[in-house]
């Protein structure tokens, strides 16, 4: 039996070495062609014609003529002359050799991009394979990743980032790469740069999507010398600023309210200091600009019309920095610098006006009025290793209008003195800490615990001898919550994100706390206008960016919403899909649609304009405001890229939209959700324009929008559809910056457009009294 | 230029050691600079005239009608709202009254009165028909120059005034309580008003406030609410929306005149809903059309092609 087994073992060994030697013999079988040059297909031909069978696909014959010197050739070194073998391999089955496409083997390039001198991750970077038409960019955390078909051959990546050096390298093929690139800053471009194959990149930005670097913000005329964020958005196509000078802005006829404003991904309620002529955000501690008014990817939710996401710095691994400045209107100073080098880093930022105490010397001494506001930014951040960090992030800010009075006075023989005081008070408060960890290279995750708070109080007190009385109306909105989100890039084209959050918000729109104490009472009292309104928040988020080929790209994802209040349960499914298409190099076609739900309203007034604006919840009398946003694009590069022009036409339609009911007043004491007109319809269209040269020493923008919306409630002007408030039809914006050099730079801001709508009373009439 | 060359102005001189120091477009950036600097620091400023719409005049028809009293209305015109002048009433008119799709009489201009601080006067057109609950009316009205314009009602029936509990709590302040029972027929609204009636003199009409806050309370004389102010007016509004059981009880604090000869009044009134709208929406504009915090409002009518309003109201009178 050993024998036999021992038997069959050496004829199988026999067999398949007669089976290799035969299939070696194939390959290394010598075939004659006269020199001279041949079709792939030719050669294949007389290859199957002198003994050599193939088997193939005519795709995988290689286009270009092949030119042969010598007579003879071995079949092993005309295959790859005829055949495309980085695409496709062969193999010896009997008598013929097959030609078969190769196994789909992917590779994954992924790593942070970071300011070189600062180790500050950069966003929204462009990370670019030419050879392989294929792109991406850095994530809110600095982190790319790109899982692309393996090239077989070596591969040229490029990135670049407005404000640093383009850098580019080869890399092998065949293998994974952790690639953390530090991008120096770029010094004085006085003379253009153009690089030919960054035209794609361009053309390839985002829809209805706009990143600003702070250097781009700071170079802009200022008012009172305050760079401002929210200013700068201003100047975009599409975006309008609710009324001269004010920050609030309004998107594609959206509200005031429909717009996310996020500040290291926490929502920040009111963005308004000064009663809305500055914003919160302190430029010496803002990172980067991110704002999207259209196309919105999934992973946003919760406002109908825009989303503001705004970083602060990290402050700098390796060495400390201090800046200062001393404006017309406030005095800043920030500090940054490493806790444990290359470890650990902090930044410090903060802010206060202070013409109040110019001029209080000036004042009687019984007398002391004032106003003032204040910020202060702080973040830290630890990095355990390459694939965990966290991240501290905390902002407080207010505004503080007072006024105190002091009087005495003498009844007969006694003296007295009474004491009041007045005061309006109002400001957010946000934290953030964030845990990033890398699971692997395809798989970034983030998640963040968030806490914010608006709160507005305004204030009066009365002290006299045998009085003091006591009274504040305080209104607050207060949100903790915790955010999931991951990047996945699975498999070669995509980039799949997914993720999820938790809110719990709390609501007082309205209350009053009364003090009294004197000689014959004590009292202590709250009253509630309208009641706090608790609510649970929820979404869950799915999106896939999808290169399809080299001129098709596709991002589409579901936004999952579901939202709890007093019992009642509102939840939506909302699709959104971007797609884009190169007709060349330069030009591409974009198009996109989303549908958005708001549970969160604001209720405004509409002629102050002041910061006792109401944030309320949807109730069970109340719906969440919902809006679908379709709009079209194309974008090309101009002038050898120097130049990008882009259009986009947009509709959005708008519905469950509240505002206050006619004649209400504001500052009445009913309950909010007695006083709003309710089940309201808005139409948004428009043509946006913008030619923007991003490069060299003179940049800048001319932006023109074309828009028109309205507004239509049952219970409003007899239920006529009638122009919103924001209905500016024209509005066009320029905007230039020029360096002369490293140290002197100059800009050119300019804003026209159609003035804001207004009721106004066309005539009179008299009541059957004769009253006018 | 070389030196020495001779342009239009003369000679012009040769600065060569400058032309190596300053090259063209070094020149240029600084004519930019410069050029940039004198837009931005040079603004302008431009009075714009701009037209204020003004419509045409129309007819203004007013007039309330109560069940059980007979009928009167007035005729006026609007005005330009830049023309700080009064209304014109007018005599020439022709005012016909229609009861439940009947003509029922032409109403003339036989009563007038002499309009406060002017020296026109205002005509009324009255008919002696009296006016009946539950039923329909319909006016008619023109004048030679305007369009023709008309207004319906219906006159609700009387609400029903079950309990009343008045409380003098000092010599400040006295509560009310009206316990009111809706008519079932009818979709309801009420207003309350109350007067110090003195016989000698004219009304006064007394300050009301509540913490109801399904009661509206309306002043004529826009004072200013405060946060921390309760509801306050002179005129209380409210519907049946929230009523329980068909019964509603209304709480006012309010302070009456009780000087000696005054007869101190409650008016309940129960409205149709095209006058409660009008009184409502022409208290509101009286008293906030210059308050910032207010929203704007339009005046409701239920005048096709005019202005004005025909409402119709019971109303009860309860002498405390």
């Amino acid at each position: 039996m050993n024998v036999f087994i021992r038997a069959i073992f050496i004829l199988l060994f026999f067999s398949c070495s007669q089976i290799a030697s035969a299939q070696k013999n194939l390959l290394q079988q010598e075939v004659n062609i006269a020199p001279g040059t041949y079709t792939t297909q030719e050669l294949a031909r007389e290859l199957s014609k002198q003994g050599i069978t193939l088997s193939y696909a005519t795709a995988s014959l290689l286009s270009a003529p092949v030119s042969l010197t010598a007579k003879s050739h071995t079949a092993e070194e005309l295959l790859p002359k005829i055949f495309v073998l980085a695409r496709y391999s062969y193999i010896l089955r009997k008598d013929k050799i097959l030609i078969i496409p190769r196994n789909e083997s992917s590779i994954t390039i992924s790593g942070f991009l970071e300011d070189a001198a600062s180790q500050e991750r950069l966003i929204g970077a462009n990370v670019f394979l030419p050879t392989l038409g294929q792109g991406t960019f850095t994530n809110q955390y600095g982190f790319y990743s790109l899982t692309v078909n393996d090239p077989n051959d070596s591969l040229l990546i490029q990135t670049s980032y407005i404000g640093y050096q383009d850098k580019q390298m080869w890399l092998s093929g065949h293998q994974d790469h952790k690639l953390d690139m530090a991008l120096p800053t770029s010094q004085m471009q006085l003379e253009e740069v153009v690089i030919a194959d960054k035209d794609i990149r361009m053309t390839r930005s985002k829809m209805s999507q706009v990143n600003l670097t702070v250097k781009e913000i700071k170079q802009l005329p200022a008012f009172f010398g305050e760079a401002d964020v929210l200013k700068t958005i201003q100047m975009l196509p599409g975006v309008q600023s609710a009324s001269e000078g004010n920050i609030n802005y309004i998107v594609r006829g959206g509200g005031p309210d429909q717009n996310l404003i996020l500040l290291d991904g926490v929502p920040v309620y009111n963005a308004s200091h000064l009663f809305g002529f500055f914003s919160v955000f302190n430029t010496d501690a803002v990172k980067n600009v991110e704002f999207i008014k259209g196309g919105f990817p999934a992973q946003y939710g919760g406002r109908l019309s825009s989303v503001l996401e705004i970083d602060m710095k990290e402050g700098n691994m390796e060495e400390f920095h201090g800046a200062g400045s001393i404006g017309l209107l406030a005095s800043k100073l920030t500090l940054e610098g490493p806790i444990v080098k290359n470890k650990a880093s902090f930044m410090i930022s903060g802010r206060r006006t202070y013409f109040d105490l110019l001029y209080r010397p000036f004042l009687e001494p019984n007398n002391d009025v004032g106003y003032f506001f204040d910020d202060l930014n702080l973040k830290l951040n630890y990095k355990f290793s390459r694939k965990d960090r966290l991240y501290l992030s905390f902002y407080t800010g207010r505004d503080k209008l007072f006024e105190e009075s002091t009087e005495d006075y003498s009844t007969g023989t006694i003296n007295r003195t009474t004491r009041q005081k007045n005061h309006l008070t109002y400001g957010n408060r946000t934290a953030a800490l964030r845990w990033n960890h890398l699971y692997s290279d395809k798989l970034f995750s983030n998640l963040t615990a968030t806490y914010t708070r608006y709160n507005l109080l305004i204030g009066q007190e009365y002290e006299s001898l045998d009085r003091y009385e006591a009274t504040e109306y305080f209104s607050r909105i207060e949100d903790y919550g915790l955010i999931y989100k991951a990047d996945y890039s699975f498999r070669p084209n995509h980039q799949v994100k997914f993720g999820g959050s938790y809110t719990h918000h709390t609501f007082k729109p309205g209350a009053v706390q009364y003090n009294q104490v004197d000689d014959r009472s004590n009292v202590d009292s709250t009253l509630r206008f309208s009641p706090t309104t608790l609510s649970h928040d929820a979404f869950l988020f799915v999106e896939d960016t999808w290169t399809i080929n080299t001129r098709w790209m596709l991002n589409a994802g579901l936004h999952y919403s579901a939202y709890l209040v007093n019992g009642t349960f509102y939840n939506s499914l909302q699709p959104r899909a971007t797609a884009s298409y190169l007709l060349s190099n330069d030009w591409s076609l974009k198009a996109s649609y989303a549908y958005m739900q708001q549970y969160v309203h604001l209720l405004t007034n509409s002629g102050a304009g002041l910061p006792t604006d109401l944030w309320v919840s949807s109730t069970d009398k109340i719906a969440p405001q919902k809006a679908h946003q379709v709009a079209l694009g194309t974008a090309k590069a101009l002038w050898g890229g120097k130049f990008e022009f882009s259009t986009e036409v947009y509709y959005k339609y708008l519905s469950d939209l509240i505002t206050f009911k006619e004649g209400t007043i504001f500052t009445s004491s009913a309950n909010w959700e007695n006083q709003v007109a309710t089940n309201g319809r808005g139409n948004a269209y428009g043509i946006e324009f913008l030619l923007r040269k991003s490069k060299g020493p003179t940049r800048g923008w001319v932006a023109y929008s074309f828009a028109k919306t309205t507004r239509q409630f049952d219970e409003i002007n007899e239920g006529e559809v009638y122009p919103y408030k924001y209905d500016r039809r024209h509005d066009l914006k320029v905007v230039v910056t020029h360096d002369f050099n490293a140290r002197f730079n100059m800009s050119l801001s300019f804003m026209i457009n159609s003035g804001i709508r207004a009721t106004i009373p066309t005539g009179t009439f008299a009541d059957i009294n004769g009253n006018q | 230029m070389e030196k020495g060359v001779p342009d239009r102005f003369g000679y012009f001189p040769s600065f060569p050691h400058l032309a190596t120091a300053l090259p063209f477009n070094i020149m240029k950036k600084n004519i930019y600079a410069l050029l940039i600097l004198f837009i931005t620091m040079v603004s302008c400023q431009k009075e714009l005239k701009v037209e204020y719409p003004e419509n045409d005049s129309k007819l203004t028809l007013n007039s309330v009608l109560s069940e059980g009293r007979t009928v009167s209305a007035t005729l006026s015109s609007t005005l330009p709202y830049t023309n700080t002048g009064k209304s014109p009433f007018y005599k020439d008119g022709f005012i016909t009254l229609y009861e439940n799709g009947q003509l029922i009489d032409t109403l003339l201009p036989t009563d007038y009165t002499y309009r406060a601080q002017s020296e026109d006067t205002i005509w009324y057109y009255t008919s002696g028909h009296i006016v009946k609950a539950e039923s329909s009316y319909r006016m008619l009205a023109s004048r030679p120059g305007f369009d023709k314009v008309s207004a319906t009602t219906r006159i609700p029936k009387k609400a029903l005034v079950k309990n009343i509990r008045h409380t003098i709590l000092n010599s400040f302040e006295e509560v009310l309580e009206i316990e009111i029972e809706d008519p079932e027929s009818q979709h309801s609204f009420f207003m309350i008003e109350m007067a110090s009636v003195d016989p000698l003199r004219d009304s006064t009409i007394a300050t009301l406030i509540s913490e109801d806050p399904t009661v509206e309370l309306y002043s004529y004389f826009g004072l200013l609410k405060m946060p921390l102010d309760p509801e306050r007016g002179e005129i209380a509004f409210f519907t049946d929306e929230y009523f329980i059981s068909g019964k509603k009880k209304v709480i006012l604090r309010a302070r009456l005149d009780y000087s000696s000869g005054n007869v101190n009044q409650i008016i309940v009134y129960s409205s149709s809903e095209d006058y409660y709208e009008y009184t409502r929406s022409f208290a509101i504009n009286s008293a906030f059309a210059e308050n910032p915090f207010a929203e704007p409002i339009r005046v409701k009518t239920n005048v096709e092609n005019g202005f004005g309003i025909v409402g119709g109201l019971s109303l009860q009178i309860i002498n405390l």
